[in-house]
């Protein structure tokens, strides 16, 4: 029978996709996720109006979703984005970029093969500088700065998620084009260069709850502990706790930290590896149906490399203490630590978590680096 | 009498037995008076003549004669009744001389012919006193030479024996018989093969023949005073213990326009293979190259799933090991892989690509043999031999040692074995001759592969990839059949086959698919002679499988032109998830008509299939016909066009994840070549195909409900050249380029590149065997690089902080040309009984860095190429008894 040889065939792909893993044959010289070299997105928090410790909106609410965006140096910031944002239905089912389930239900009408097509409607932002707008059915959203944009659930409304779909531009004005191949892009600013746009094409989903009972809160970082070593010059378990970097707390730039009195952490020595740990209170983790949810930590820096980008606290998850740990290391090439200046450097570790129901939630923490 | 003496006489005896053998007749003659002959009143004397001697028996010299040195002349008395006819119709010994002589005698006389007697010239018998003279001469002596005889001049030309080629250099050693001569002389060969001795003496003389690498000849010569005599001798070259010896196959008449077959001397020793039989079809013009650790075989731009494997006439599920390592059974139990890129018999249906049958060799029926093979990735044990004299079984096993070493290999990573990789299998096969006309053959086979892998930590690329896992396929099945030959005109054959199945796979969260059920084949084939000229073959080809499949996982799409299934696809966590489960019962049965007629030159087989597919509850009837015409022996011209249907797959034609309203899909083949005979063992081969594939299924638009529609069409057109060199000799070879196109069209939009269009696929291949139990070989492959879809953006999920690719033109871009060179080199040892080997099979010997894929970055930025297999070689050690 055709169907079983041909599944049968994918033992075989997952048999050498598992054995290249295990032995580190996928390892290549591509940039880590871990990294940020460029502009990123990092996750999108959902928070109900009225309650934003809510992610999941109930029908009749409005909720607002903003992406997290980061840069690999500290003087740029949201001030330089500019968006394009709307808002349609989720599909049931998607593989990759998901479409709205409006195209979806259009397309299971008739279709004539190769004369019928039903296309999303495209936009863009040009002339919405400075200020925010919303047009047209899908809730099309041109924002300045921080990337957002209010979804509101219509009362009666029974679908199960919403889905945003956009684009972050820095430096160009943004645009959507189904027709095109890459949908989303951004055109140069005027005064700006091609290669000083950066775009992001973005999506995500927000959960409407439509049970009384259940809610689901965005995971709180504020609650974890932080504590970097030996670059502290202590054992994890006496280290003082690592504090939240905050961006007033931060220097100007990236080359000159030696006087910031909360970042001033000094390096070690050549191929010492540093070690980060995090820890979160198992408590603050919901139950979901009777199980505790699944968090799902990630980790980024400016500098150096993580030994690793995703941290899964499972409901088997082992507890320390009443919480939820996780050691990963950190350290910085040969070639970084030859690039410190005499005024140090300045590196910014994110660490993001997601829930898988909705919530999300991020932090920031930094070290100087110095000679 | 001496011994020689005695031989001498014999010689003589038997050689010139009309002049050594004498008779005469004594004038005795009985004449018997029948009633009404006698005379009533006196009369004339009747005239009487005597019957007269027309033809000589010679007798046969008693050996107890010879061994009692008997000589002289030796008389038996005969008395025999000689017919109106001639003929001797009773004989007697009258007067006997013992030793032999009465019998061989009475043996003789009752063959000698005579001319009737007569009576007043009327034939009439008569009975007649015959005696039987047996003269036995002395060897000659030494003649006194009165005065010097003229010598004589022995002239001699060497020539091989089956080309008739002179051969130089080959030694001539004469001896004169007579040892008072004392004459040793010795010369050689000239380049045309010519040596000459003069100045003999007349007599007889032994002639010695010798050259390294013939056999030596020995015989006896006479040489007459006077005369020049000249004598041709025929050598016989040594025969190579070093050459391989395929054994000849008469191949029944052809059902195809081409079948590709290799033979059991090359089987286990491509290179590249690593001994495995079903591997070794991938040298065939043809077959692309499977990308690495996919485990499937890709016949003239058609999908793997397109192509079937069967065994001895039933499906195969799981062909390969883990991947593609090795294939489910031993290779060595094998008499032939039949490959049939298109066109191919009714006798094979539900596939619409090429089929590829493997055969099992009657076990041996002279003495016990057995095989062990131990290497660096399994080891395996074989025996094989007779029970009774119509009795035989064979009976194999192996077992992979992966989970050996595996955890060395994963020590310091983030990957724990629970359960290490390990695959065996297993074959049992008995034959039994109860009659001239049946033989019985139960096989017991199976395979199981089992890995389970524990990720401590997820995947930089996808946090969805982390945790268990697991794999785990397994098939057990018992196969029947009966070969009848019902009459001299009629044959059949019944396979029956019944088994388990079970596959299982997963990891983490992310995805669990697994499958169970029984299968059951029944095969029926009846093949009539109905005349000198025509052949008719029926059948009966039925499939029965109930089972039940469960499926979490993300959205099950088109399998073809999916860049999502290609090593820069999405992401699972950017896939939603389904799960579902399923149970279902799959009938497939289908019958089959092909007439055979041969008018030679031309040679027609036209055939028709009907098949019916359960699952979707429709029928394909796909009518197929090729002719074959051969120009002389040593030529011919072949053609074939087709329809072949093949029913969807499980996943698109079920209820549950697909559209049980769907119809098979189908494709027509067309193909036309010739092939040519140089000598012997060289086959030469060029061979045109164009193949239109139409109602192939394809996933809606966005996937939308029915998900799966037959809608889809292709167009697969290439030239295919070969050629072989039979392993009769210390080689065998294989040459094969195969130039093609294919291209698919999905929702009208254009035709586009399939996934594994591979314009040029060039593959050599030979085995050469060195001599002194050396043994070696290589396989060299250029193929064009795999198509492939650009990525040309990105779109960022904030829900599993992962990028979706978005694409660019499908399968647009093309890797980079594959080149691979694999060597096997091999020495044996005799032992007897039995022979032991040691070889070393190393793939990619040069370590060429292949792309078979691309792999992007965490945003799709930026990309490189996917590294194939590097330098991998296998040592091992093969006993064979």
């Amino acid at each position: 029978m055709r169907a079983r040889s041909n599944l049968c065939a994918r033992p075989g792909l997952l048999f050498a996709f598992a054995l290249a893993f295990a032995t580190g044959a996928c390892g290549n010289d591509l940039p880590k996720a871990t990294v940020i070299t460029h502009m990123r997105v990092l996750g999108a928090q959902v928070s109900v109006l009225g309650d934003p410790t809510r992610s999941t909106p109930k029908p009749g609410e409005t909720a607002t979703l903003t992406f997290r965006v980061v840069y690999p140096s500290v003087e740029t910031s949201d001030a330089e984005l500019s968006s394009f944002l709307f808002s349609c239905t989720a599909p049931a089912t998607y593989t990759g970029v998901p479409t709205c389930q409006e195209l979806v239900d259009a397309l299971q009408r008739p279709v004539r093969p190769g004369q019928d097509k039903v296309e999303l409607e495209g936009g863009n932002c040009k002339g919405f500088e400075g200020k925010s707008a919303v047009t047209g059915t899908l809730g099309e959203t041109c924002v300045t700065n921080t990337p957002k944009i209010k979804v509101k659930i219509e009362p009666d409304s029974k679908v199960g998620a919403k889905l945003v779909l956009g684009v972050i531009c820095r430096n160009g004005w943004p645009f959507v084009d189904p027709s095109a191949a890459n949908i989303f892009g951004c055109d140069p600013k005027p005064g700006k260069q091609s290669s000083e746009v950066e775009t992001i094409g973005v999506y995500a989903t927000i959960r409407v709850e439509h049970s009384a009972e259940f809610q689901n809160k965005n995971p709180d970082l504020g609650l974890g502990t932080f504590k970097i070593s030996p670059l502290t010059g202590a054992e994890l378990d006496g280290a003082a706790v690592w504090p939240p970097a905050k961006a007033a707390d931060l220097p100007a730039t990236d080359d000159d930290c030696i006087d910031a009195a909360k970042a001033n952490l000094l390096t070690t020595a050549d191929g010492e590896v540093d070690t980060i740990r995090i820890a979160y209170p198992t408590k603050a983790r919901e139950l979901h149906e009777g199980v505790l949810e699944t968090l799902e930590v990630s980790s980024y820096a400016t500098a150096g490399e993580l030994s690793q980008r995703f941290t899964l606290f499972d409901p088997e998850a082992p507890v320390v203490h009443g919480q939820l740990q996780t050691d990963l290391t950190w350290k910085l090439s040969k070639a970084e630590k030859a690039a410190v200046g005499v005024n140090g450097k300045l590196v910014r570790f994110f660490f993001t978590v997601l829930d898988h129901r909705g919530g999300f939630d991020s932090t920031m923490r930094a070290v100087c680096v110095r000679r | 009498m001496g011994e020689s003496k005695r031989l001498l006489a014999w010689v003589l005896v038997c050689l010139s037995a009309p002049t050594t053998v004498a008779w005469a007749q004594t004038g005795v003659i009985t004449v018997p008076a029948s009633p009404e002959e006698q005379p009533t009143e006196p009369a004339k004397p009747p005239v009487l003549v005597a019957p007269k001697l027309k033809e000589f028996a010679p007798a046969t010299f008693p050996p107890a004669a010879l061994e009692q040195g008997v000589t002289g002349q030796v008389t038996v008395e005969l008395e025999l009744l000689v017919g109106v006819d001639g003929t001797v119709s009773d004989a007697q010994v009258k007067t006997a001389a013992g030793n032999g002589f009465d019998e061989a005698a009475l043996e003789a006389g009752r063959k000698l012919i005579f001319e009737p007697a007569t009576r007043d010239g009327q034939p009439v018998p008569a009975r007649v006193v015959f005696p039987y003279v047996f003269e036995i001469k002395e060897a000659p002596k030494p003649v006194e030479v009165e005065a010097p005889p003229k010598p004589g001049r022995l002239e001699v030309e060497v020539l091989g024996a089956d080309d008739k080629q002179p051969i130089a250099g080959a030694e001539v050693l004469l001896t004169a018989a007579d040892p008072q001569q004392k004459l040793i002389r010795r010369a050689q060969t000239d380049v045309a093969g010519h040596a000459a001795f003069d100045e003999l003496l007349a007599g007889q003389y032994q002639v010695h023949l010798s050259k390294r690498q013939w056999l030596a000849q020995d015989a006896q010569e006479s040489i007459a005073a006077g005369e020049a005599t000249h004598v041709v001798y025929r050598l016989q070259l040594v025969p190579d213990a070093e050459a391989f010896h395929a054994v000849a196959r008469i191949a029944p008449p052809p059902r195809e326009v081409t079948r590709r077959t290799i033979g059991r001397e090359e089987l286990t020793r491509i290179p590249g293979t690593r001994g495995d039989a079903l591997r070794a079809v991938e040298i065939l013009p043809g077959v692309g190259r499977p990308p690495m650790g996919a485990g499937v075989i890709i016949v003239r731009g058609s999908a793997p799933a397109d192509t079937q494997v069967l065994l001895n006439g039933i499906p195969v599920q799981l062909l390969y090991h883990f991947g593609g390592l090795t294939s489910f059974i031993n290779s060595s139990l094998l008499e032939s892989v039949d490959f049939y890129p298109g066109n191919f018999s009714v006798r094979y249906g539900r596939r619409r690509g090429g089929i590829i049958e493997a055969t099992v060799a009657d076990p041996p029926r002279d003495k016990l043999h057995g095989i062990v093979d131990l290497n660096l990735i399994d080891g395996s044990l074989l025996a094989q031999g007779p029970i009774t004299s119509n009795w035989e079984f064979a009976a194999a096993a192996r077992r992979s040692w992966v989970d050996l070493f595996i955890t060395q290999v994963l020590s310091g990573t983030d990957v724990q074995s629970v359960a290490a990789p390990v695959y065996y299998d297993y074959q049992a096969i008995t034959t039994y001759r109860p009659g001239e006309r049946d033989k019985l053959r139960l096989m017991v086979y199976g395979s199981s592969d089992a890995m389970r892998l524990l990720f401590s930590q997820p995947s930089d690329t996808d946090a969805a990839v982390s945790g268990n896992l697991k794999l785990a396929t397994q098939f057990q099945r018992a196969h029947v059949s009966w070969m009848r030959k019902v009459s001299d005109r009629v044959d059949h054959d019944l396979e029956v086959a019944a088994g388990h199945f079970d596959a299982a796979f997963g990891l983490g969260s992310a995805f669990d698919f697994s499958l169970k059920g029984t299968d059951m084949y029944l095969r029926s084939e009846w093949r009539a002679r109905m005349s000198d000229h025509l052949r008719v073959i029926a059948g009966l080809d039925s499939l029965l499988l109930p089972g039940e499949v469960s499926y979490a996982g993300p959205p099950i799409t088109q399998q073809e032109g999916s860049p999502d299934n290609g090593s820069s696809g999405t992401a699972i966590s950017n896939r939603s998830h389904i799960a579902s489960s399923d149970k279902f019962t799959v009938l497939q049965p289908a019958v089959y008509l092909e007439t055979d007629l041969d008018l030679q030159p031309v040679r027609i087989e036209l055939g028709t299939r009907v098949d019916y597919y359960s699952e979707v509850d429709q029928v394909s009837i796909d009518p197929r016909a090729s002719a074959h015409y051969s120009i002389d022996d040593k030529t011919r011209l072949k053609g074939g066009v087709g329809m072949f249907s093949q029913p969807p797959q499980y996943q698109e034609s079920s209820a549950v994840f697909g559209n049980p309203h769907l119809g098979p899909t189908h494709t027509t083949h067309t193909g036309f070549g010739v092939e040519r005979d140089l000598g012997e063992n060289i086959h030469l081969g060029v061979e045109g195909f164009y193949k239109f594939l139409y109602d192939r299924i394809i996933g809606t638009q966005l996937g939308v409900p029915p998900k799966f529609m037959n809608g889809g069409r292709g167009r697969i057109y290439g030239l295919e050249v070969s050629a072989k060199v039979n392993p009769t000799g210390r080689f065998f070879g294989y040459l094969s380029y195969t130039l093609s196109r294919s291209e698919r069209e999905d929702h009208h939009e254009g035709y586009k590149l399939f996934d594994f269009d591979q314009p040029h696929i060039l593959t050599l291949s030979g085995v050469y065997r060195l001599g002194r139990g050396w043994e070696l070989g290589a396989t060299f492959r250029l193929v064009s690089g795999n198509p492939s879809t650009p990525v040309i953006g990105a779109v960022y999920n904030a829900d599993t902080a992962l990028y979706s690719p978005v694409y660019g033109p499908l399968n647009s871009i093309r890797s980079t040309l594959f080149s691979r060179l694999d060597v096997r080199l091999a020495k044996s040892w005799r032992l007897e009984p039995g022979k032991i080997t040691v070889y070393l099979d190393v793939q990619n010997i040069y370590n060429r860095t292949n792309a078979e894929g691309i792999v992007y970055d965490f945003d799709y930025r930026m990309s490189m190429p996917v590294s194939g297999i590097p330098i991998f070689p296998n040592l091992g050690l093969r006993g064979e008894l």
